[in-house]
């Protein structure tokens, strides 16, 4: 039986969309930016790669164009509010949703359920295909995968070894501060990162579409975008933790598919509720942790609407 | 030693237009709103105007939805669950929590009254009703309990929590309706339930439009919540919860209990509202029972700024927005097309108070009116206000009566 390399490989696929969504939001969370409309995000990106992959038959085009439509559409919708007018920052991610989710479906119509191919994205590690079970497990996968999993090590030393990555940190610690007592151009530094959280947002997306399911519907997401807010939380804001949470999501993600596979005697929709609940039992057993503790590892300005430029 | 006589400075003069950051004003972001509204309806307009074309699609729609007693009897039973599911955001949102559960806890209702009313099927519908009713708002307020204590105890994000209880509540339906509430309709549709019994099912106000009693419950029930809201002092003391940690704490309300009360409550009014739905106009538990009701009453409750008047109308607004996105689907555009509309209405009523804090000032010249006028009091009473950070500018407009 091959079944633990084979689910081991779908869970890592699955984990994949989660894992960067959640780096894009890490980003934006550790400047103090939580943005709660991922799914819209994802969706955005999801739509604009299948449809760019359909007219151009290159998935690479098509992920890099759904990451594309994700900063351009995060920048419009996320960041001139919360940015630039400095609103709140809850009411922008309901938009930021809402809105993805109607022009996404908007714009797929007509491309619903028309399969695209993205064959052309899977590599082969080399030197791995000569290791029996290791070979199954991490040897053959779509770029992408690869890309997720190294990413949030690059993260990792942004934020804690540059000294941008420490300024950055400062903007999520106190953003006026930072400002006015680090001359950090806050303003300048929050755009960009809202178009980076964009950006991995709307790749995650296009991958989810493009490359995991193969074709566009208007529930592709189906929640991931909430997930992957969900491991964020797990990560406790430690970049290299994303990846533990997104492959944890990502196994209960799997369940449904290996229950029906091995027959369990379970109803799958049970085994669909598996992620959602998990999701909620992680957040209380992280709380209960972090009363423990004195301090929090969250940036202390995260979500908190600033309330003056200088 | 003098007194310093600087510490207040009077406003200056202004040669030229001005603008002034002072206190968010409740006047400025309702005007800021309805603008909102208006670019955003008319907009709406022009792009279906120049996107289908078809000249005279907008009469069509606009005729089809509301010049017929149908068409409108319709539109007040798409509004029905609106109103409840929309206060379930708003009184969370006065002790500063975000239900978004609104979603799952519609469907906890509901489901937990299929249940009673198929195994109560022999009591008689003046018992049953009631009964159903009481069953919707115990499970909504169960399922909002979770979130609530995760919250109030732990503080688990609430945003998340309730948002993960709705996708789990989908498939616990689904569930139950795939097994042993299955009803195989004769072309084989989709999933739902068997009929509830017909004695549960609500009394029609009128019968050929399909206008039921639930629209009287929920009217009904707005106003009532609507009432304690502004009269009981729990009403009072939430407001105070919602203002701050600071102000709580000074004034001595027991912030656990009344956010505890103002969650328990938000899920059974929308469990409440799944049981209208099911028990007045369906008549079987689906997946689409809601129609993104839970979710859209995050919209309205947000567009009514914690007024009930406001609730009542951007209700009756948003409702309108969904009748009209209904009808344009026979013309091709898309199911979800309406929460563009929402989501932008959000986005720009976002602004609008970001942008209420401000406000112009026209310019003066030097020598008119030596005296300081109301304008500068204004001013400088905005500039203490907004600089000092032990009062909440909002509080003080909300207490002054300004809501």
């Amino acid at each position: 039986m091959h079944t633990f390399e084979l689910s081991f490989a779908a869970a890592l696929l699955a984990a994949t969309p989660l894992l960067l969504a959640a780096t894009g939001e890490f980003f934006g969370e550790i400047l103090g930016m939580m943005n709660v409309g991922i799914e819209g995000l994802m969706l955005m990106g999801a739509v604009t790669g299948v449809i760019v992959t359909l007219h151009t038959n290159s998935p690479e085009l098509g992920l890099f164009a759904g990451a594309l439509a994700g900063a351009l559409y995060l920048l419009i919708v996320y960041g001139i509010p919360v940015v630039l007018l400095m609103t709140e920052q809850v009411l922008p991610g309901f938009a930021v949703w809402f809105i993805g989710l109607g022009i996404s479906q908007l714009l797929g119509n007509n491309y619903e359920n028309t399969s695209v191919s993205s064959s052309s994205t899977i590599i082969n590690l080399p030197g791995v295909d000569r290791i029996p079970v290791v070979r199954e497990m991490i040897g053959s996968f779509p770029w992408p995968v690869y890309v997720a999993f190294v990413l949030p090590f690059g993260v990792a030393w942004l934020f804690g070894h540059t000294r941008h990555g420490r300024n950055m940190r400062a903007i999520g610690e106190n953003p006026a501060t930072a400002s006015t007592g680090a001359g950090i151009a806050v303003t300048k530094w929050r755009l960009f990162y809202v178009g980076v959280n964009g950006f991995f947002g709307g790749f995650a997306g296009a991958f989810l579409a493009v490359v995991a399911v193969g074709s566009w519907g208007p529930d592709v997401t189906a929640g991931r975008g909430f997930i992957a807010l969900a491991v964020v939380i797990f990560s406790a804001w430690r970049a290299r933790w994303l990846i533990v949470g997104a492959a944890f999501f990502g196994g209960l993600l799997i369940l449904v598919e290996l229950g029906g596979a091995l027959a369990w005697p379970i109803s799958p929709d049970f085994l669909s509720m598996f992620p959602y609940l998990g999701a909620v039992i992680v957040l209380v057993i992280w709380s209960i942790r972090g009363r423990r503790s004195e301090q929090s590892t969250a940036p202390s300005s995260l979500g908190a609407k600033v309330t003056s430029r200088r | 030693m003098t007194l310093n006589t600087t510490a207040i400075k009077p406003a200056p003069r202004r040669r030229t237009w001005s603008v002034v950051k002072g206190a968010p004003s409740p006047r400025r972001s309702w005007a800021y709103r309805v603008v909102a509204i208006v670019v955003v309806l008319a907009g709406s307009a022009i792009y279906l105007v120049a996107t289908i074309h078809q000249p005279d699609i907008l009469p069509t729609v606009l005729r089809g939805s509301f010049a017929t007693p149908a068409s409108l009897e319709e539109w007040v039973v798409l509004a029905t669950p609106f109103f409840l599911t929309a206060l379930a955001v708003l009184i969370p949102l006065r002790v500063g929590l975000w239900n978004i559960g609104g979603e799952g806890q519609f469907f906890a209702g509901a489901w937990l009254a299929t249940g009673l009313a198929f195994s109560l099927s022999h009591v008689a519908g003046g018992l049953l009703i009631p009964a159903m009713i009481v069953a919707g708002a115990l499970g909504g307020a169960l399922w909002a309990a979770v979130p609530a204590l995760a919250r109030i105890y732990l503080n688990v994000n609430e945003i998340i929590s309730t948002l993960m209880l709705n996708l789990v509540m989908v498939f616990w339906v689904a569930y139950w309706l795939v097994g042993s509430w299955h009803y195989q309709s004769s072309t084989g549709g989709t999933l739902q339930s068997r009929i509830i019994p017909t004695q549960s099912e609500l009394p029609l106000l009128h019968v050929a439009g399909g206008l039921d009693s639930g629209l009287l419950i929920a009217l009904g029930i707005t106003a009532l919540v609507g009432l304690y809201l502004h009269y009981s002092t729990f009403g009072y003391r939430s407001l105070l919860v919602g203002s701050g940690r600071a102000v709580a704490l000074y004034t001595g309300v027991r912030i656990r209990r009344v956010q505890m009360i103002a969650m328990l409550s938000a899920g059974a009014l929308a469990g409440v509202a799944g049981v209208l739905q099911l028990a007045g106009n369906s008549y079987q538990l689906t997946p689409g029972l809601s129609n993104n009701t839970g979710y859209l009453g995050i919209a309205v409750a947000i567009l009514a700024g914690d007024s009930i008047w406001g609730l009542v109308v951007m209700g009756t607004l948003l409702s309108m927005i969904m009748l009209v996105g209904q009808n344009l689907q026979l013309y091709g555009v898309s199911s979800d097309a309406p929460f563009i509309v929402i989501g932008i209405l959000l986005l720009l009523n976002a602004m609008g108070d970001a942008l209420s804090q401000y406000r112009v000032v026209r310019p003066r010249h030097v020598g008119e009116g030596a005296e300081p006028d109301g304008d500068d009091l204004l001013d400088a009473e905005s500039h203490l206000l907004a600089g000092s950070g032990a009062i909440d500018v909002e509080v003080v407009n909300r207490l002054a009566g300004a809501d």
